[in-house]
Protein backbone atom coordinates (compact mmCIF):
# COMPACT_ATOMS: atom_id res chain seq x y z
CA UNK A 1 0.00 0.00 0.00
CA UNK A 2 2.67 2.61 0.79
CA UNK A 3 4.67 0.97 -2.46
CA UNK A 4 5.38 4.70 -4.04
CA UNK A 5 6.20 6.42 -0.79
CA UNK A 6 8.79 3.41 0.04
CA UNK A 7 10.25 3.94 -3.78
CA UNK A 8 10.50 7.51 -3.02
CA UNK A 9 12.63 7.15 0.31
CA UNK A 10 14.44 4.76 -1.50
CA UNK A 11 15.67 6.64 -3.93
CA UNK A 12 16.05 9.51 -0.97
CA UNK A 13 18.42 6.92 0.98
CA UNK A 14 20.42 5.68 -1.96
CA UNK A 15 21.39 9.26 -3.31
CA UNK A 16 21.98 9.99 0.45
CA UNK A 17 24.69 7.03 0.57
CA UNK A 18 26.34 7.52 -2.58
CA UNK A 19 27.30 11.07 -0.73
CA UNK A 20 28.43 9.40 2.36
CA UNK A 21 30.58 6.79 0.40
CA UNK A 22 31.94 9.60 -1.99
CA UNK A 23 33.01 11.31 1.82
CA UNK A 24 34.20 8.52 3.02
CA UNK A 25 36.16 7.40 0.11
CA UNK A 26 37.51 10.93 0.27
CA UNK A 27 39.15 10.53 3.45
CA UNK A 28 40.63 7.05 2.92
CA UNK A 29 42.08 8.96 -0.19
CA UNK A 30 43.35 11.96 2.07
CA UNK A 31 44.66 9.24 4.83
CA UNK A 32 47.20 7.64 1.95
CA UNK A 33 48.56 10.69 0.41
CA UNK A 34 52.17 11.29 0.82
CA UNK A 35 52.46 13.85 3.67
CA UNK A 36 49.04 12.94 5.92
CA UNK A 37 50.16 12.35 9.16
CA UNK A 38 50.20 8.72 10.58
CA UNK A 39 48.44 8.25 13.61
CA UNK A 40 49.79 7.10 16.68
CA UNK A 41 47.24 4.89 18.86
CA UNK A 42 49.35 5.71 22.15
CA UNK A 43 49.23 9.09 21.82
CA UNK A 44 45.40 10.01 20.65
CA UNK A 45 42.74 10.47 23.02
CA UNK A 46 39.97 8.20 22.44
CA UNK A 47 36.74 9.75 21.76
CA UNK A 48 32.65 10.02 22.95
CA UNK A 49 30.47 8.65 20.69
CA UNK A 50 28.59 11.13 21.49
CA UNK A 51 29.80 14.11 19.67
CA UNK A 52 29.20 11.40 16.36
CA UNK A 53 25.34 11.21 17.13
CA UNK A 54 25.01 14.65 17.52
CA UNK A 55 27.15 15.49 14.32
CA UNK A 56 25.29 12.31 12.29
CA UNK A 57 21.83 13.61 13.57
CA UNK A 58 22.94 17.05 12.02
CA UNK A 59 23.72 15.76 8.96
CA UNK A 60 20.03 13.74 8.75
CA UNK A 61 17.97 17.03 9.36
CA UNK A 62 19.33 18.01 6.10
CA UNK A 63 18.18 14.86 4.44
CA UNK A 64 14.81 15.66 6.99
CA UNK A 65 14.47 19.10 5.36
CA UNK A 66 14.12 17.24 1.88
CA UNK A 67 11.95 14.31 3.14
CA UNK A 68 9.35 16.39 4.29
CA UNK A 69 8.10 17.70 1.32
CA UNK A 70 6.88 13.72 0.86
CA UNK A 71 3.92 14.00 1.44
CA UNK A 72 3.20 17.60 -0.47
CA UNK A 73 4.43 15.90 -3.68
CA UNK A 74 1.67 13.70 -3.23
CA UNK A 75 -0.78 16.88 -3.13
CA UNK A 76 1.26 17.77 -6.67
CA UNK A 77 -0.95 16.17 -8.96
CA UNK A 78 -1.09 13.01 -7.36
CA UNK A 79 -3.98 12.56 -5.17
CA UNK A 80 -6.05 10.93 -7.59
CA UNK A 81 -3.98 8.00 -7.46
CA UNK A 82 -2.91 8.58 -3.68
CA UNK A 83 -6.67 9.03 -2.46
CA UNK A 84 -7.92 6.05 -4.87
CA UNK A 85 -5.94 3.21 -2.89
CA UNK A 86 -8.34 0.91 -0.81
CA UNK A 87 -7.26 2.47 2.58
CA UNK A 88 -8.20 5.78 4.18
CA UNK A 89 -6.14 8.88 3.49
CA UNK A 90 -4.85 9.14 7.37
CA UNK A 91 -3.21 5.68 6.96
CA UNK A 92 -1.85 6.45 3.84
CA UNK A 93 -0.04 9.56 5.14
CA UNK A 94 0.82 7.55 8.51
CA UNK A 95 2.15 4.95 6.19
CA UNK A 96 4.11 7.59 4.24
CA UNK A 97 5.76 9.00 7.82
CA UNK A 98 6.72 5.56 8.77
CA UNK A 99 8.63 5.12 6.03
CA UNK A 100 10.55 8.25 5.99
CA UNK A 101 11.04 7.81 9.69
CA UNK A 102 12.90 4.70 9.30
CA UNK A 103 14.54 5.74 6.12
CA UNK A 104 16.28 8.52 8.46
CA UNK A 105 16.80 6.09 11.37
CA UNK A 106 18.94 4.14 8.79
CA UNK A 107 20.86 7.08 7.38
CA UNK A 108 21.09 7.94 10.65
CA UNK A 109 23.15 4.64 11.61
CA UNK A 110 24.98 4.53 8.60
CA UNK A 111 26.38 8.19 8.80
CA UNK A 112 27.27 7.02 12.21
CA UNK A 113 29.27 4.23 11.27
CA UNK A 114 30.98 5.46 8.68
CA UNK A 115 31.93 8.71 10.31
CA UNK A 116 33.53 6.87 13.30
CA UNK A 117 34.95 3.84 10.96
CA UNK A 118 36.38 6.70 9.10
CA UNK A 119 37.89 8.41 12.44
CA UNK A 120 39.28 5.37 13.79
CA UNK A 121 40.73 4.86 10.41
CA UNK A 122 42.56 7.93 9.24
CA UNK A 123 43.01 9.61 12.69
CA UNK A 124 43.67 6.46 15.13
CA UNK A 125 41.04 7.57 17.29
CA UNK A 126 39.28 4.96 19.88
CA UNK A 127 35.19 5.71 19.65
CA UNK A 128 34.09 5.45 23.16
CA UNK A 129 30.81 5.57 25.25
CA UNK A 130 31.36 8.20 28.08
CA UNK A 131 29.39 10.14 29.87
CA UNK A 132 26.08 9.69 28.10
CA UNK A 133 24.13 6.81 28.03
CA UNK A 134 24.12 5.06 25.25
CA UNK A 135 19.85 5.45 24.99
CA UNK A 136 20.81 9.19 23.86
CA UNK A 137 23.01 8.38 21.05
CA UNK A 138 19.27 7.18 19.46
CA UNK A 139 17.07 9.89 21.20
CA UNK A 140 19.24 13.00 19.19
CA UNK A 141 17.20 11.07 16.21
CA UNK A 142 14.33 13.39 17.34
CA UNK A 143 16.25 16.41 16.27
CA UNK A 144 16.20 15.21 12.30
CA UNK A 145 12.51 13.72 13.22
CA UNK A 146 11.23 17.12 14.64
CA UNK A 147 12.64 18.65 11.40
CA UNK A 148 11.16 16.38 9.63
CA UNK A 149 7.67 17.07 11.05
CA UNK A 150 8.25 21.19 10.82
CA UNK A 151 8.42 20.87 6.89
CA UNK A 152 5.37 18.14 6.65
CA UNK A 153 2.90 20.37 8.78
CA UNK A 154 4.09 23.78 6.55
CA UNK A 155 3.99 21.76 3.31
CA UNK A 156 0.83 19.53 3.74
CA UNK A 157 -1.74 21.62 1.51
CA UNK A 158 0.63 23.11 -0.75
CA UNK A 159 1.61 22.04 -4.21
CA UNK A 160 4.66 23.45 -6.02
CA UNK A 161 5.78 26.30 -3.72
CA UNK A 162 6.40 23.52 -1.33
CA UNK A 163 10.53 23.92 -1.68
CA UNK A 164 10.03 27.65 -0.52
CA UNK A 165 8.05 26.27 2.82
CA UNK A 166 11.81 23.49 3.24
CA UNK A 167 14.06 26.58 2.09
CA UNK A 168 12.99 28.84 4.15
CA UNK A 169 12.68 27.05 7.31
CA UNK A 170 16.59 26.86 8.40
CA UNK A 171 17.09 30.87 8.16
CA UNK A 172 13.87 31.17 10.10
CA UNK A 173 14.87 29.31 12.95
CA UNK A 174 18.17 30.79 12.71
CA UNK A 175 17.41 34.06 12.86
CA UNK A 176 14.82 33.03 15.52
CA UNK A 177 17.73 32.60 17.34
CA UNK A 178 20.06 35.05 16.56
CA UNK A 179 16.94 37.75 17.36
CA UNK A 180 16.79 36.38 20.94
CA UNK A 181 20.21 37.02 21.29
CA UNK A 182 20.53 40.59 20.43
CA UNK A 183 17.22 42.17 20.52
CA UNK A 184 16.91 43.37 24.22
CA UNK A 185 13.74 44.67 24.04
CA UNK A 186 11.48 43.19 26.94
CA UNK A 187 8.19 42.20 24.78
CA UNK A 188 10.13 41.44 22.39
CA UNK A 189 12.37 38.98 23.75
CA UNK A 190 9.38 37.11 25.44
CA UNK A 191 8.04 36.19 22.35
CA UNK A 192 11.05 35.16 20.75
CA UNK A 193 11.53 32.80 24.20
CA UNK A 194 8.53 31.53 24.28
CA UNK A 195 8.58 30.59 20.44
CA UNK A 196 12.39 29.60 20.96
CA UNK A 197 11.02 26.93 23.20
CA UNK A 198 9.94 25.07 20.57
CA UNK A 199 12.96 26.49 18.18
CA UNK A 200 14.28 23.06 17.20
CA UNK A 201 17.87 24.66 16.81
CA UNK A 202 17.47 25.95 19.99
CA UNK A 203 16.22 22.78 22.13
CA UNK A 204 18.70 21.12 20.71
CA UNK A 205 21.86 23.02 20.60
CA UNK A 206 24.17 21.30 22.93
CA UNK A 207 25.36 23.16 26.56
CA UNK A 208 28.87 22.88 26.95
CA UNK A 209 29.85 20.45 24.54
CA UNK A 210 27.94 18.24 25.67
CA UNK A 211 24.18 16.75 24.33
CA UNK A 212 21.42 18.31 25.41
CA UNK A 213 19.28 17.53 28.28
CA UNK A 214 17.40 14.05 27.75
CA UNK A 215 14.02 15.77 28.79
CA UNK A 216 14.61 18.20 25.57
CA UNK A 217 14.57 15.31 22.96
CA UNK A 218 11.21 13.74 24.69
CA UNK A 219 9.95 17.33 24.00
CA UNK A 220 11.41 16.39 20.38
CA UNK A 221 9.74 13.71 20.08
CA UNK A 222 6.74 15.12 21.55
CA UNK A 223 6.41 17.82 19.27
CA UNK A 224 7.52 15.72 15.99
CA UNK A 225 3.79 13.85 17.46
CA UNK A 226 2.06 17.18 17.51
CA UNK A 227 3.85 18.51 13.69
CA UNK A 228 2.54 15.25 12.11
CA UNK A 229 -0.80 15.47 13.37
CA UNK A 230 -1.48 18.86 12.24
CA UNK A 231 -0.27 18.04 8.54
CA UNK A 232 -2.43 15.15 8.77
CA UNK A 233 -5.41 17.63 9.63
CA UNK A 234 -4.63 19.20 6.37
CA UNK A 235 -3.64 16.41 4.45
CA UNK A 236 -6.99 15.38 5.64
CA UNK A 237 -8.92 18.69 3.96
CA UNK A 238 -7.03 18.29 0.53
CA UNK A 239 -9.03 18.70 -2.67
CA UNK A 240 -7.86 17.31 -5.62
CA UNK B 1 -29.47 -1.22 -6.01
CA UNK B 2 -27.37 0.51 -8.77
CA UNK B 3 -23.68 0.81 -8.41
CA UNK B 4 -23.50 4.27 -9.03
CA UNK B 5 -26.31 6.65 -7.70
CA UNK B 6 -25.32 10.54 -7.26
CA UNK B 7 -28.47 12.25 -5.70
CA UNK B 8 -28.54 15.94 -5.70
CA UNK B 9 -24.87 16.69 -6.00
CA UNK B 10 -23.50 20.03 -5.44
CA UNK B 11 -19.85 22.17 -5.18
CA UNK B 12 -20.18 25.82 -4.98
CA UNK B 13 -16.83 27.83 -4.71
CA UNK B 14 -17.57 30.77 -3.63
CA UNK B 15 -20.68 32.34 -5.24
CA UNK B 16 -20.08 29.81 -7.78
CA UNK B 17 -21.85 26.91 -8.33
CA UNK B 18 -18.86 24.19 -10.32
CA UNK B 19 -21.96 21.61 -10.26
CA UNK B 20 -25.63 22.66 -9.17
CA UNK B 21 -28.22 19.48 -7.98
CA UNK B 22 -26.72 16.34 -10.21
CA UNK B 23 -28.51 13.01 -9.94
CA UNK B 24 -27.54 10.31 -11.95
CA UNK B 25 -27.47 6.47 -11.83
CA UNK B 26 -25.81 3.85 -13.45
CA UNK B 27 -26.49 0.24 -13.45
CA UNK B 28 -24.47 -2.97 -13.20
CA UNK B 29 -23.75 -3.17 -17.14
CA UNK B 30 -24.10 -0.44 -18.44
CA UNK B 31 -22.40 2.97 -19.99
CA UNK B 32 -23.02 6.46 -19.05
CA UNK B 33 -21.90 9.02 -20.87
CA UNK B 34 -21.35 12.35 -18.90
CA UNK B 35 -21.22 15.14 -21.77
CA UNK B 36 -20.51 18.94 -21.73
CA UNK B 37 -18.53 21.53 -23.19
CA UNK B 38 -15.32 22.80 -21.28
CA UNK B 39 -15.87 23.62 -17.48
CA UNK B 40 -19.53 22.10 -17.29
CA UNK B 41 -19.00 20.03 -14.48
CA UNK B 42 -17.76 17.15 -15.45
CA UNK B 43 -14.44 16.53 -13.70
CA UNK B 44 -15.38 18.26 -11.18
CA UNK B 45 -18.91 16.24 -10.28
CA UNK B 46 -16.31 13.09 -10.63
CA UNK B 47 -13.95 14.24 -8.20
CA UNK B 48 -17.34 14.88 -5.85
CA UNK B 49 -18.14 11.69 -6.19
CA UNK B 50 -15.19 9.73 -5.24
CA UNK B 51 -14.30 12.68 -2.57
CA UNK B 52 -11.18 14.22 -3.99
CA UNK B 53 -13.37 17.14 -3.56
CA UNK B 54 -16.62 17.76 -0.88
CA UNK B 55 -19.28 18.54 -2.19
CA UNK B 56 -21.39 20.79 -0.60
CA UNK B 57 -24.46 19.48 -0.92
CA UNK B 58 -25.70 15.87 -2.23
CA UNK B 59 -24.13 12.47 -1.94
CA UNK B 60 -22.74 9.40 -3.83
CA UNK B 61 -23.54 6.42 -3.37
CA UNK B 62 -21.55 2.90 -4.43
CA UNK B 63 -23.49 -0.29 -4.69
CA UNK B 64 -25.89 1.43 -2.11
CA UNK B 65 -23.16 2.55 0.43
CA UNK B 66 -21.31 6.15 0.53
CA UNK B 67 -17.64 5.18 -0.78
CA UNK B 68 -15.45 3.87 1.97
CA UNK B 69 -11.53 3.23 0.77
CA UNK B 70 -12.32 -0.21 0.69
CA UNK B 71 -14.47 0.51 -2.47
CA UNK B 72 -11.43 1.53 -4.34
CA UNK B 73 -10.53 -2.56 -4.70
CA UNK B 74 -13.61 -2.46 -6.70
CA UNK B 75 -13.48 0.87 -8.43
CA UNK B 76 -11.30 2.22 -10.77
CA UNK B 77 -10.81 6.27 -11.53
CA UNK B 78 -9.23 7.35 -14.66
CA UNK B 79 -8.75 11.39 -14.17
CA UNK B 80 -8.58 13.72 -16.92
CA UNK B 81 -4.93 14.45 -16.47
CA UNK B 82 -2.27 11.86 -15.88
CA UNK B 83 -1.77 11.51 -11.83
CA UNK B 84 1.12 9.02 -12.55
CA UNK B 85 4.02 9.75 -10.87
CA UNK B 86 6.01 11.15 -13.60
CA UNK B 87 9.71 9.85 -12.08
CA UNK B 88 8.66 6.32 -12.19
CA UNK B 89 8.07 3.84 -14.27
CA UNK B 90 5.39 1.67 -15.92
CA UNK B 91 6.93 -1.03 -13.68
CA UNK B 92 6.76 0.83 -10.60
CA UNK B 93 3.03 1.95 -11.04
CA UNK B 94 2.03 -2.09 -11.78
CA UNK B 95 3.50 -3.21 -8.96
CA UNK B 96 2.04 -0.61 -6.78
CA UNK B 97 -1.51 -1.98 -8.09
CA UNK B 98 -0.02 -5.45 -7.44
CA UNK B 99 1.03 -4.91 -3.50
CA UNK B 100 -2.34 -2.67 -3.06
CA UNK B 101 -5.30 -4.46 -4.72
CA UNK B 102 -6.03 -7.75 -4.15
CA UNK B 103 -8.21 -8.31 -7.16
CA UNK B 104 -4.97 -7.44 -9.05
CA UNK B 105 -4.39 -9.37 -12.16
CA UNK B 106 -0.69 -9.75 -14.00
CA UNK B 107 -1.71 -11.17 -17.21
CA UNK B 108 -4.76 -8.50 -17.82
CA UNK B 109 -1.98 -5.78 -17.05
CA UNK B 110 0.36 -7.44 -19.56
CA UNK B 111 -2.75 -8.05 -22.06
CA UNK B 112 -3.11 -4.41 -21.35
CA UNK B 113 -0.04 -3.20 -21.71
CA UNK B 114 0.49 -4.87 -25.57
CA UNK B 115 -2.99 -3.64 -26.54
CA UNK B 116 -1.63 -0.17 -26.04
CA UNK B 117 2.29 -1.32 -27.31
CA UNK B 118 3.88 0.52 -23.96
CA UNK B 119 7.28 0.03 -22.54
CA UNK B 120 6.76 -0.41 -18.69
CA UNK B 121 10.02 -0.20 -18.43
CA UNK B 122 10.05 3.85 -19.38
CA UNK B 123 9.53 6.28 -16.71
CA UNK B 124 6.69 8.15 -17.16
CA UNK B 125 7.99 11.73 -18.06
CA UNK B 126 9.37 10.15 -21.31
CA UNK B 127 5.79 9.23 -22.05
CA UNK B 128 3.71 10.96 -24.76
CA UNK B 129 0.09 12.21 -23.59
CA UNK B 130 -1.63 9.59 -25.06
CA UNK B 131 0.86 6.96 -23.34
CA UNK B 132 0.28 8.51 -20.04
CA UNK B 133 -3.47 8.25 -20.81
CA UNK B 134 -2.79 4.52 -22.19
CA UNK B 135 -0.81 3.87 -18.71
CA UNK B 136 -3.52 4.89 -16.64
CA UNK B 137 -5.82 3.24 -18.30
CA UNK B 138 -3.43 -0.45 -18.42
CA UNK B 139 -3.82 0.38 -14.25
CA UNK B 140 -7.42 0.71 -14.07
CA UNK B 141 -8.16 -2.10 -15.98
CA UNK B 142 -5.58 -4.59 -14.38
CA UNK B 143 -7.66 -4.97 -11.17
CA UNK B 144 -11.02 -5.80 -13.05
CA UNK B 145 -12.87 -3.52 -11.13
CA UNK B 146 -17.12 -3.52 -11.11
CA UNK B 147 -16.98 0.50 -10.81
CA UNK B 148 -15.13 2.25 -13.69
CA UNK B 149 -14.92 5.94 -13.89
CA UNK B 150 -12.83 7.41 -16.53
CA UNK B 151 -13.10 11.17 -17.35
CA UNK B 152 -11.63 11.72 -21.03
CA UNK B 153 -10.52 8.12 -20.99
CA UNK B 154 -9.13 8.88 -24.76
CA UNK B 155 -8.05 11.95 -24.48
CA UNK B 156 -4.36 11.77 -26.52
CA UNK B 157 -4.87 8.51 -27.86
CA UNK B 158 -4.81 7.68 -31.56
CA UNK B 159 -7.78 6.48 -33.32
CA UNK B 160 -7.04 3.29 -33.06
CA UNK B 161 -6.21 2.97 -29.67
CA UNK B 162 -9.23 5.10 -28.71
CA UNK B 163 -11.05 2.23 -30.61
CA UNK B 164 -9.32 0.02 -28.23
CA UNK B 165 -10.45 2.00 -25.46
CA UNK B 166 -14.15 1.77 -26.16
CA UNK B 167 -14.03 -2.03 -26.82
CA UNK B 168 -12.52 -2.73 -23.68
CA UNK B 169 -15.20 -0.27 -22.09
CA UNK B 170 -18.15 -2.42 -23.74
CA UNK B 171 -16.23 -5.65 -22.73
CA UNK B 172 -15.94 -4.94 -19.19
CA UNK B 173 -19.75 -3.67 -19.66
CA UNK B 174 -20.73 -6.72 -20.72
CA UNK B 175 -19.09 -8.25 -17.67
CA UNK B 176 -21.12 -6.42 -15.53
CA UNK B 177 -18.83 -3.32 -15.00
CA UNK B 178 -21.08 -0.11 -14.50
CA UNK B 179 -18.94 2.14 -16.64
CA UNK B 180 -19.17 6.28 -16.22
CA UNK B 181 -17.24 8.18 -18.37
CA UNK B 182 -16.86 11.51 -19.96
CA UNK B 183 -15.28 12.65 -22.86
CA UNK B 184 -15.70 15.59 -26.05
CA UNK B 185 -15.94 12.71 -28.62
CA UNK B 186 -19.49 12.62 -28.99
CA UNK B 187 -19.51 9.42 -31.39
CA UNK B 188 -17.46 7.59 -29.58
CA UNK B 189 -19.78 7.78 -26.33
CA UNK B 190 -22.65 7.35 -28.78
CA UNK B 191 -21.20 4.05 -30.22
CA UNK B 192 -20.40 2.77 -26.53
CA UNK B 193 -22.91 4.20 -24.05
CA UNK B 194 -26.85 3.25 -23.81
CA UNK B 195 -27.43 6.45 -21.72
CA UNK B 196 -26.09 9.89 -21.75
CA UNK B 197 -26.53 13.01 -19.23
CA UNK B 198 -25.09 16.01 -20.70
CA UNK B 199 -24.31 19.00 -18.33
CA UNK B 200 -24.08 22.55 -19.17
CA UNK B 201 -22.71 25.28 -16.52
CA UNK B 202 -22.88 22.50 -13.67
CA UNK B 203 -26.31 21.59 -14.32
CA UNK B 204 -27.86 18.56 -16.05
CA UNK B 205 -30.06 19.70 -19.40
CA UNK B 206 -30.72 16.10 -20.94
CA UNK B 207 -30.48 12.98 -19.60
CA UNK B 208 -31.76 9.70 -21.18
CA UNK B 209 -31.63 6.35 -23.02
CA UNK B 210 -29.68 7.37 -26.19
CA UNK B 211 -32.29 5.39 -28.38
CA UNK B 212 -34.98 7.29 -26.14
CA UNK B 213 -33.22 10.54 -26.95
CA UNK B 214 -32.94 9.81 -30.61
CA UNK B 215 -36.64 9.37 -31.11
CA UNK B 216 -37.58 12.40 -28.54
CA UNK B 217 -35.33 15.15 -30.17
CA UNK B 218 -36.53 15.69 -33.21
CA UNK B 219 -35.68 18.63 -36.24
CA UNK B 220 -38.79 20.49 -37.74
CA UNK B 221 -37.33 21.90 -41.04
CA UNK B 222 -39.22 24.70 -42.62
CA UNK B 223 -39.00 26.59 -45.97
CA UNK B 224 -40.89 29.51 -45.99
CA UNK B 225 -41.57 31.96 -49.36
CA UNK B 226 -40.63 35.36 -46.89
CA UNK B 227 -38.58 34.96 -44.00
CA UNK B 228 -40.76 33.84 -41.23
CA UNK B 229 -41.27 35.01 -37.74
CA UNK B 230 -38.90 32.41 -35.48
CA UNK B 231 -40.34 34.36 -32.06
CA UNK B 232 -43.15 32.43 -31.79
CA UNK B 233 -41.26 29.50 -30.70
CA UNK B 234 -38.73 30.96 -28.65
CA UNK B 235 -40.39 30.48 -25.18
CA UNK B 236 -42.22 27.15 -26.30
CA UNK B 237 -41.43 24.43 -23.39
CA UNK B 238 -41.59 21.87 -26.01
CA UNK B 239 -38.74 23.77 -28.01
CA UNK B 240 -35.15 23.33 -27.21
CA UNK B 241 -34.19 25.86 -29.83
CA UNK B 242 -34.89 27.69 -32.68
CA UNK B 243 -32.32 28.92 -36.02
CA UNK B 244 -33.11 30.78 -38.56
CA UNK B 245 -31.11 31.07 -41.42
CA UNK B 246 -32.73 33.14 -44.58
CA UNK B 247 -35.97 31.58 -45.10
CA UNK B 248 -35.39 28.09 -43.66
CA UNK B 249 -36.58 27.65 -40.02
CA UNK B 250 -35.25 25.07 -38.02
CA UNK B 251 -37.22 24.58 -34.90
CA UNK B 252 -35.33 21.89 -32.48
CA UNK B 253 -37.91 19.88 -30.31
CA UNK B 254 -37.76 17.84 -27.84
CA UNK B 255 -41.16 16.10 -26.81
CA UNK B 256 -44.32 16.15 -29.27
CA UNK B 257 -42.90 16.52 -32.95
CA UNK B 258 -46.27 16.29 -33.72
CA UNK B 259 -47.59 18.97 -32.51
CA UNK B 260 -45.05 21.71 -32.76
CA UNK B 261 -45.46 20.36 -36.51
CA UNK B 262 -48.87 21.09 -36.74
CA UNK B 263 -48.25 24.36 -35.48
CA UNK B 264 -45.17 25.09 -37.76
CA UNK B 265 -47.62 24.44 -40.44
CA UNK B 266 -50.11 27.30 -39.41
CA UNK B 267 -47.08 29.79 -40.86
CA UNK B 268 -48.05 28.03 -44.48
CA UNK B 269 -44.34 26.88 -45.34
CA UNK B 270 -43.34 26.06 -48.67
CA UNK B 271 -42.04 22.67 -47.56
CA UNK B 272 -41.54 21.05 -44.06
CA UNK B 273 -39.52 17.87 -42.80
CA UNK B 274 -39.32 15.95 -39.77
CA UNK B 275 -35.40 15.15 -39.37
CA UNK B 276 -33.95 12.80 -36.58
CA UNK B 277 -30.77 13.92 -34.76
CA UNK B 278 -27.74 12.16 -33.92
CA UNK B 279 -26.29 12.34 -30.86
CA UNK B 280 -23.73 14.82 -31.76
CA UNK B 281 -26.78 17.09 -33.15
CA UNK B 282 -28.43 16.65 -30.09
CA UNK B 283 -25.78 17.88 -27.85
CA UNK B 284 -25.22 20.59 -29.65
CA UNK B 285 -29.10 21.55 -30.06
CA UNK B 286 -28.77 21.21 -25.93
CA UNK B 287 -25.65 23.21 -25.10
CA UNK B 288 -25.18 25.26 -27.85
CA UNK B 289 -26.18 29.21 -27.28
CA UNK B 290 -29.08 30.77 -29.57
CA UNK B 291 -26.43 32.77 -31.99
CA UNK B 292 -26.81 36.38 -32.61
CA UNK B 293 -29.37 37.40 -35.29
CA UNK B 294 -26.44 38.46 -37.65
CA UNK B 295 -24.67 35.71 -37.68
CA UNK B 296 -28.37 33.65 -38.25
CA UNK B 297 -29.26 35.25 -41.15
CA UNK B 298 -27.68 33.65 -44.07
Amino acid sequence: MWYIPFVRARRALIVYSYIVAAFALLGVAIRFMPHASAHNDATVPPLDISGFAVAAASIIAGLATVMGLNLASENDGHLEVAWAKPISREWYAMGLFGVDLIVMAVAYVLTLVCAIALCDFWAGHQVIVVRQPLMLDVAVLAFPFYIYAIVVALSASLKRNRGVAAGLLWPALIALLVASKIIRVDSVQAVLHAVNTINPVVVFSSQNGAMAPAGNYALGFALTAVCLGIALVQWRRLEA
Amino acid sequence: MNPILIDGLTKRYGTFDAVRDVSLEVSAGSICGLLGPNGSGKSTTFKCMLGLARPTAGRALFEGAPLVPEMFEQLSFVPERSALYDRLTGNNHLEMMRRGYRNYDARRAQAMLEIFSLDPGKRIHRLSKGQRTAMGLVLAFSIRPRIMILDEPASGLDPMHQRAVLDLLIEAAAHGTAVLLSSHQIGQVERAADRVVVLKRGRVILDGNIDDLRSREKVIEAVFALPPDEKRFANDPRVRRVERRGSTLRVYVHADVDDVARDVNTLSPTSMNVLDQNLEEIFFSAVEEPRPATLEAD
